[in-house]
Parts: C-alpha cells; structure tokens; sequence
C-alpha cells in the first residue's frame, strides 16, 4: 500500500463495540473514520422522547398500534419500545430479513449513532474463568484462545471510564468489576437474600451491576456526565450523561481528540479486498440518503456493526479469494450463532413489610448469580449456567387495570400502594453454540439498496430445554424459601434474538481452520480487519455480554495499534 | 418473516376498507351506527360523548381532588377512539356503548345520562351484579381506559406522590414518609 489511505482506521459501527473502538483510536492518535448506518444523534439534543411526562405525550407513551403491526412488528417486542423510544429503533417494514420456515428469530436493531448502547439494559457482568474454558471443558463450540486473566485488566480499564455501579461480593464465578456504589436492594431483596442464602447455600442475592455513576471519577465529569438522577426513563438517552452508552461517553471522548470523523447514513455494502497484499483496502458504502456508493480507504478495518450486521458485511465480501464470505476459510463464518433464553421464572407476594416502601425510581434491579455446575461438570443433565434478574415493589395505580370497581372507594383504594409487595425471579441462561444455528444471505432477496437480506435459521437444543426446567424450579424453590405466597411461574417459548444478546458467527479460535477470529479478534486469514463485537464469541456464558464487548474491543485496539507501530500490520 | 405477511395483510384491508367508503360515498348511505357492516361513514363517537363522559366522572369522580373530567379523560377516550382503533374496533366499540346504553337506561329507569349520580352509581353497581347484560366487555374497556387516562394525566399528580427528578433513590423507608403510592408512568 502506498500509504496514501483516507483514513488510518475505520471502524465500522458507532454503538457498544464501535464507540469503545473509535475512543482508542483516537486517543492513540490514529485518524479514524466511524460509519454508522443510523441517522446521526447526539447527546441530549438526539433525546426527543425524553423528560415528557405521560400527559405531555397525546397517547400517554403508548405506540398506535396500527404503527406496530404496519412498520414495527418485531421492534414493538423489545420491552423497551414505546412512543418516547420508538426513533431508536429501527423501521422493521423498511429493513426486512428472512427467517427459515418454521422458525422465529427477532432481530432488534438500533438505527442511530450511539446504535443499541442508547437503550440498553445497563446490566454489566464479567465473565469468568469457567466462561472461557467452558467450550474445552465440555466439548461444544471450540475452546477460547483467550481466558479470563487476558481480559481481567481490560474489564478494569474499560470500567473505570465506563462507570459500573455494583457490590464486590468475590465471587469466583462472577468477578467483582471496579464498581462505583451499588443501588441499594429494597428491604424486601434484604429480606428475602438472607433467607435464600441461608436455605441455599452458595447461592448469592446481589444488587444489580448496572453502567450507571452513582459516584462520578473526575474523568466522567469531564465528560459531562453526571450522577444518576433515578428517573428510570433510560431508554430515551439521559442529559445528565448518567448511564453508559457511546453518545455520552465514548464517542465525546473520541471527537475530543479531533482524530475522528463519523459519518452517519453510511451503509457500508462490502469490505475491498486487495488479493495482492492479501489485506483489505477499505469498504464501499452507500449513503442512504443520496444512494451514492463511495469507497474509503485505511490501514485497518474494525467492525463493530453488531453481531448480525458484522456477519453479513463479512457474508457479503465476496472475491475470488473468499468466495463463501469474507475470510472464511474455516467456512464457519455465519454458524454457531447464540443467544440467552429467558421468559421463564417465577414471581410471588413477599408478605409482611406493609409499612416499608421506596423513593426514586431505581434503573436496575437484583441479580441472583449462576451456581450451576460451577466447575463446568458434564455429568448433570445439562451443562453450562443460568442466572436471574429480578426486583421487588408494591404496585401503584396500574394493578386496577383488568379488574373490578369504579368510584371514590376506587380512587381512594388507589391513594395507597398494594397492600403486599411482590417479588419476582427471571432467568438467564447460557445457549450452546451449535454448527446448524446460523445465518446466510437470502439467495434472492435484497434490501432497498441491493444488500441480500440476512437469513436466519436458529432453534434451541435438548440442552436448553432440559436447563429451563431447571430455572423455573429453582425459582420457585428460592420464593418458597423466601416465604413467598400465591407464587406464579411463568414460562413462554422463547424467541431467538429476543433477549438482544446475540453472539456468534465470525468465533475466535485458536485454529484457523475451525475460527475466523484469533485471540485478538483479528482474522486468521486478513491480518488488518477485526471484528470486536458479539461476533467474535465462540461461547456466550449466561451473563450480559456488552461489558465484555467492550473490553475486548479495548484490548483488540491496543494490539492493532502496536502492530501498526510496529509496521507488522499495515 | 412475519413483517412482510402482516404488512401485505394491511395493504390488502386499507384497500379493502378505501373501496367500501368509495362504494358507500358514491350512493350516500347515511352513517347508522349500531348496525354493524351497513354504514357508510366510517364509526363515529359523536351521540356518545354525553354517555362516556358520564362513565368517566363514575369511574374516577371528583373528590377532595379533580376527577377525570377536570383530567380530560372523554377527549383521551376519542383520541384513542380516533388515532388508535381499527375501523372493526371502533364499530365494536359504538355498538357495545348502544348495548351499554340501553342496559344503563333499563338499571336507571330513564336516560343514565340525566339521572343524578347516586342514581347512576346505583344503576352501575346493579348493571355490574348481573351477569351477561349486554354491554358489560365495553364498560370494562371504558373503565380501564379511563383509569389509565386519569392516571396518566397532569391532574393526577394531585392524586399520588409525584417527583419528575428524584435525584434520589432510597431503597426502604417508611410509606408515612411518602403518605401515598407513587405515580407510576402506566406503559
């Protein structure tokens, strides 16, 4: 290459991975170029929906459900999709994919700067040892090239810019993170993770580890973000810069370094590849607005455009070189795809504490950390881990929905919580990456720019299932030991995508001829492109995987860019 | 994927519901709510908003605080009417208000509208003790949108405990501290 390039990096995608990319470039002084294929937004004046209260919105947050069924069918299934959120995702008529017959799979997506990390749970969970010996130990997926040791200093360098609130509780199976203050448990969690823990022991009942600043670093303020204010509305974007997400944080810090250049409505179509030098030259996007393809050039290629949208960038990069997709030779590009399975578990009325209640409105909620086969066995009925999220509270107004009364005694009913607060498990467990859950290209179907459509084929296993009986028994085990009454357990056929975990399908290895990725993200078989986001995972552990995208992002960043001083890379 | 079914399914109705306005139009058939698949306009509320507000001031009165009439509760009902009902639904819903009508006219021995309000509340709480009369699916739907209308309005910050910006999160204290439940934002 001449060294004539646009730019020195471009880092495809602007959300978790794309952000966190483009903030380590640019502080180590590389020019990078950020295309996102979303509208651009930026901190607070993007926010439409937020500080409207109900009555400032015509239908009260509500979205016509007209609209629903016309343009957001499976956007309209993410918990956080209301009216105030709804220009976060994207249009589901305009951006179609196909799913195998028989099949379901929902795939959320962002379609702005700042892509899923604007409304993003929050919760943020290490990883540990027995994640990334898990594929080795029991023989599903292909072992890691990495252990938790070569991500442990990661995780410390993302967070303390990122900002975790949490408890240290020294769990090997659940690493503290550099936590800022945890968000206090209700004294009904109290409660009820004394008694859990005395009848279970091993099993832990822990403030939520969320990517909130309950105690601000110096770092972050500069920034201009601020403490948590508990409004609880997160997913309309926060002005107070208060929970994680790159249009707060990451890319301010990038654009302060004056090395960035974003451009949003940027589709990139393909990765360039130069069979000569055997390395990519750039990528040929096409803009949304204009339709207009341009090319851009650089030394090294991140993508971080999410892990379906990397997939099928990397599917779509065909040459004669890499006729099945790019940097394929392993031919396992698009397999092994995963995600969490959840709707499953129990809630029950917690009784006593009629006098007790809470103020603020808490963004977070409990954790209750695997403590299944902790040391990876294989002789249970199933393998792998699950944990569960949940919360307490005593219900306000909305529980007269559906029922009966009308009147003064109504009204009056209403002036007070519920008599009894309600306590409530919800699981999360770990899915195996299997060879036949995978996507392709539609071999017919294009988008509006001629981009084939993704098409996806995935189904859960015998082992997922067997997990779930267990996950709603040891749910409702844990409320019965609590002390719970009238305890309900819930269970719903998952949908593949739903959770919004999605990983897989680009897997790190330690042999090329079974992964696309190395240790450092980097592909096998294209020394200057990475791929930092979910893609890359080649096990999914049952813990939310964002913190880890970051952190290995961070780490990716840090060995690219010591190659390129080196001269090794580009 | 189910996108593209569903939205064709659309398509096809809209089309379906354009030509039967057009038909209706072109031989000026006058708008007869109640009787389902014969009119022409598409459903309107108009000879029922004396009823729904009615309904409304019952279901959520004014007290020692304003009830859903001074929150605008009739105007939130047609809106949701207007903006988010099918054109089935909202044919349902006048022709369940006519049922709902009548059975509270029966219960109140005249026009429910007129009759004072403890005559309205004692012919709801009769209505309400009889199974099956017709109407009852749409009272339940009219309560239920109406209690969301109260709470999610301005004026219900006067009813419950209400801070747009805690700036605080205080994970167990006494209710007396608070006296009331919280707001909650309903969706």
């Amino acid at each position: 290459m001449s060294g004539a390039e646009d730019f020195d990096v471009i880092v495809v995608g602007s959300g978790m991975s794309g952000g966190y990319a483009a903030k380590e470039f640019c502080e180590k002084g590389m020019k990078t170029l950020v295309l996102e294929r979303g509208k651009m937004t930026e901190h607070s004046v993007g926010y439409v929906g937020e500080n409207q209260n109900p009555w400032d919105m015509k239908h009260r947050d509500r979205v016509d459900p007209k609209l629903i069924e016309a343009e957001y069918p499976v956007q309209s299934t993410c918990y956080a999709f209301r009216e105030s959120t709804r220009g976060f995702f994207i249009n589901d008529k305009e951006n179609p994919y196909s799913v195998e017959d028989g099949k379901t799979f929902a795939w959320l997506r962002g379609d702005q700067v700042g892509g899923k990390s604007l409304m993003w749970a929050r919760q943020s969970y290490r990883w540990a040892d027995i994640d990334f010996t898990a594929n080795k130990a029991d023989g599903h997926g292909t072992d890691w090239p990495i252990r938790y040791a070569d991500v442990a200093p990661w995780y410390d360098y993302v967070e303390d810019f990122i900002g975790i609130s949490g408890s240290a509780e020294g769990l090997p199976q659940l690493p503290d993170s550099k936590f800022q203050p945890p968000m206090d448990l209700t004294c009904v969690e109290r409660d009820a993770k004394a008694k859990i823990e005395t009848a279970f022991p091993g099993r832990k009942l822990i403030p939520g580890r969320a990517a909130h600043l309950t105690q601000p670093t110096d770092e972050q303020t500069s920034l201009g973000r601020g403490t948590c204010q508990y409004r609880n509305q997160c997913e309309r974007g926060c002005s107070f810069g208060a929970y994680f997400s790159s249009v707060s944080a990451t890319l301010p810090a990038a654009k302060n370094t004056g090395n960035m250049t974003l451009l949003s409505d940027m589709l990139v179509e393909r990765i360039i590849f130069d069979a000569g030098t055997g390395k990519a030259t750039g990528v040929r996007t096409i803009n949304r607005k204009t339709k207009e393809s341009k090319d851009f050039s650089a030394k090294v290629i991140f993508l971080c455009a999410s892990t379906l949208g990397t997939v099928q960038i990397m599917l779509n990069s065909t040459s004669e070189r890499f006729h099945n997709g790019f940097a394929n030779s392993s031919r396992t590009l698009g397999k092994y795809l995963m995600d969490h399975h959840t709707r499953i578990g129990a809630e029950g009325t917690y009784p006593g504490f009629q006098d007790s209640y809470y103020a603020g409105r808490r963004p977070n909620g409990i954790y209750v950390p695997r403590f299944a086969n902790l040391a990876n066995e294989t002789d249970n009925e199933f393998v792998r881990g699950y944990g569960y999220q949940g919360n307490s509270r005593r219900a306000s107004w909305t529980r007269a929905l559906g029922g009966k009364g009308f009147g003064e005694e109504l009204k009056n009913e209403l002036r007070q919580p519920a008599d009894n607060w309600r306590f409530r498990l919800q699981g999360f467990g770990e899915m195996l990456p299997r060879e036949e859950n995978k996507v392709t290209l539609h071999k017919t179907k294009t988008d509006e720019y001629g981009i084939p459509q993704i098409h996806v084929d995935v189904g859960w296993s015998e082992n997922e299932r067997k997990m779930r009986i267990a996950m709603k028994r040891d749910a409702i085990a844990m409320l019965e030991a609590a002390g719970c009454t009238d305890i309900e357990p819930f269970e719903q056929e998952p949908v593949p995508g739903h959770c919004i975990h999605e990983m897989g399908g680009a897997r790190m290895g330690r042999d090329p001829k079974t992964s696309v990725l190395n240790g450092f993200n980097q592909c096998h078989d294209v020394p200057n492109v990475f791929a930092t986001d979910g893609s890359a995972f080649a096990s999914e552990a049952c813990q939310n995987p964002s913190l880890t995208f970051m952190a290995l992002t961070a780490r990716a960043v840090d060995y690219a860019a010591q190659k390129m001083k080196e001269g090794t890379l580009a | 994927m189910s996108a593209a079914t569903s939205s064709s399914e659309l398509s096809r109705r809209s089309l379906l519901r354009g030509t039967i306005t057009i038909a209706g139009a072109a031989i000026m058939l006058p708008a007869m709510g109640g009787l389902a698949g014969c009119s022409s306009a598409p459903p309107a509320l108009d000879t029922h908003t004396g009823l729904l507000s009615a309904l409304a001031d019952r279901i959520i009165p004014e007290t020692d605080t304003p009830g859903a009439i001074a929150a605008g509760v009739p105007q939130y009902i047609s809106d949701v009417f207007t903006d988010f009902f099918t054109e089935e639904q909202q044919q349902e819903f006048v022709d369940g208000l006519a049922d709902l009508s009548a059975s509270l006219a029966e219960e109140s021995g005249g026009d429910f509208t007129t009759v004072d309000a403890e005559r309205q509340d004692e012919a709801l709480t009769g209505f309400l003790a009889k199974d099956g009369m017709p109407g009852q699916a749409l009272w339940q739907q009219v309560r239920d949108i109406t209690i969301f209308g109260y709470y999610t309005s301005e004026v219900a910050t006067q009813e419950l405990s209400f801070e747009e910006v805690p700036g605080r999160y205080d994970a167990c204290l006494p209710l007396a501290e608070i006296g009331s439940a919280w707001l909650d934002r309903g969706v």
